[in-house]
């Protein structure tokens, strides 16, 4: 059965690709084309800026657990629905955000001889991995709240760092473990010599 | 009878199609597409002899004819690629490049069936064969529709339904295919039926989309945005690391 659903998987995918290309054309059409309009590069405006700085206060669970303390659980709760909501939507905009610029790149790129292919695959890579970040983190605030989720990414963050510092030690422990069979090889004959000397 | 019927329709949708491209003078904008079409169509009508007085030799005269076609298919997925990026010399770029990549890593595994089966045959069956010079041209049909969308490369509504026809056609190709190989004969009742019934359905997605002719639009002329790439390229790498410095900053301990 799985070798089968290796072979279904090919044409499966084409056809959702078909479906994602035709239902995106539209949204992705209007809005270029509006920002195209002025051809210049003054409308550089894109998305509202403004809300993308008001992330650290969204995600601070400080007030959270100050409403926690002082208010029935009841009401506490519907603050951390409302929170959540507000994360979600927090996460929509800074999405919104890289594809408008995407969008307006690509559609420069796409008539311009001089593009270049590894540049573009480069930005399309970190583009990837953006979207799969937010796309991930959208997951766990939605499954868990916003507070939750931040304390997930820090706890993250910390253990890569605690690996990224076991391994910096393993490498700086290394050389050791290579010179020392070498030294060993190397002792015996200086020993000799020094032997032979006395 | 039913399944007659079904035949019998196709035919018919078949011919209309290239009698509204001569009726319209389209048929050498797109000559990889009606050939496709017409060999199809020649393909069916010589069948019925073969089938009637030589049935020994249907099988192979179906699946020899059928390989032709599929290599037609090939030139489709050309043509849709040369039509459809021929204003956009960056998008073309990108697609020399990818489409390659991807035809060598889609046919390798081709090559290395037909390397390891000792006569040259990618299938130990021709359905299997089939299968996999499908998954070949699906490949490659997902690798520009992936591209046409980044780009968002404004195309016509004849390539359009050409696309969507084609991808349609090579999707259910896929999915049948397998479940015929997969079930064996008990499947063979229901692929008589589903088999020529996508195919009428891409049919009817052709005979919409190229009832008369209407070309890609024509590119609009280079804004100073467009023509100054390293710029854009610079501002647009500065938004993503604007975007994600915002996100690092709420994520800060």
């Amino acid at each position: 059965m799985i070798p089968a659903l290796y072979f279904v998987l090919p044409g499966v995918a084409l056809l959702i690709a078909l479906v994602i290309w035709r239902t995106s054309a539209m949204a992705r059409r209007f809005s270029c084309e509006e920002y195209f309009s002025d051809q210049d590069y003054a409308p550089l405006s894109g998305p509202d800026y403004s809300c993308l700085q008001l992330g650290p206060k969204i995600f601070d669970p400080t007030d959270s657990a100050f409403v926690a303390r002082e208010t029935s659980a009841h009401f506490a709760r519907r603050f951390r629905e409302e929170r959540t909501l507000l994360a979600l939507q927090w996460l929509n905009q800074i999405r919104r955000h890289t594809n408008f610029f995407m969008r307006i790149h690509a559609k420069a790129a796409r008539s311009n001889a001089d593009l270049r292919v590894q540049d573009e695959l480069a930005l399309g890579f970190d583009f990837l991995l953006f979207q799969l970040t937010i796309g991930i983190l959208y997951c766990a605030v939605w499954l868990r709240g916003p507070f939750h989720a931040v304390r997930l990414v820090r706890y993250s963050l910390a253990a890569g760092r605690h690996f990224d510092g076991l391994t910096r030690d393993l490498r700086s422990a290394a050389p050791s473990f290579v010179a020392d069979p070498v030294v060993v090889a190397a002792e015996p004959p200086r020993r000799n010599r020094s032997a032979a000397s006395g | 009878m039913l399944s007659y019927a079904i035949w019998l329709a196709g035919l018919v949708l078949e011919t209309v199609l290239i009698v509204r491209a001569v009726q319209g003078r389209f048929l050498g904008r797109y000559p990889f597409f009606y050939s496709y079409l017409a060999s199809v169509l020649l393909r069916s009508l010589a069948l019925v002899p073969v089938f009637r007085w030589r049935p020994d030799i249907y099988p192979q005269a179906y699946w020899y004819s059928q390989f032709l076609l599929v290599l037609l298919g090939c030139g489709v997925v050309w043509e849709i690629y040369r039509t459809a990026l021929s204003g956009f010399p960056g998008a073309a770029r990108m697609a020399q490049n990818v489409l390659p990549f991807l035809f060598v890593l889609s046919f390798s595994r081709v090559f290395v069936k037909a390397w390891n089966s000792g006569h040259w045959v990618p299938g130990f069956t021709p359905l299997e064969t089939e299968r996999d010079l499908r998954i070949v041209q699906a490949a490659l049909l997902a690798g520009l529709i992936a591209l046409l969308a980044f780009y968002v490369v404004p195309i016509g509504r004849n390539l359009k339904g050409m696309i969507i026809g084609f991808s349609f056609f090579l999707g259910t190709s896929l999915i049948h295919l397998t479940a015929r190989d997969y079930f064996g004969e008990a499947f063979q009742r229901a692929w008589g039926y589903i088999q020529p019934l996508a195919y009428l359905a891409v049919l009817g997605i052709w005979l919409i989309a190229l009832w008369f002719y209407s070309p890609a639009p024509e590119p609009e002329p280079a804004s100073r945005l467009e023509l100054d790439y390293q710029a854009r390229l610079a501002g647009t790498r500065r938004q993503l690391r604007l975007a994600r410095s915002h996100l690092a900053r709420t994520m800060k301990p």
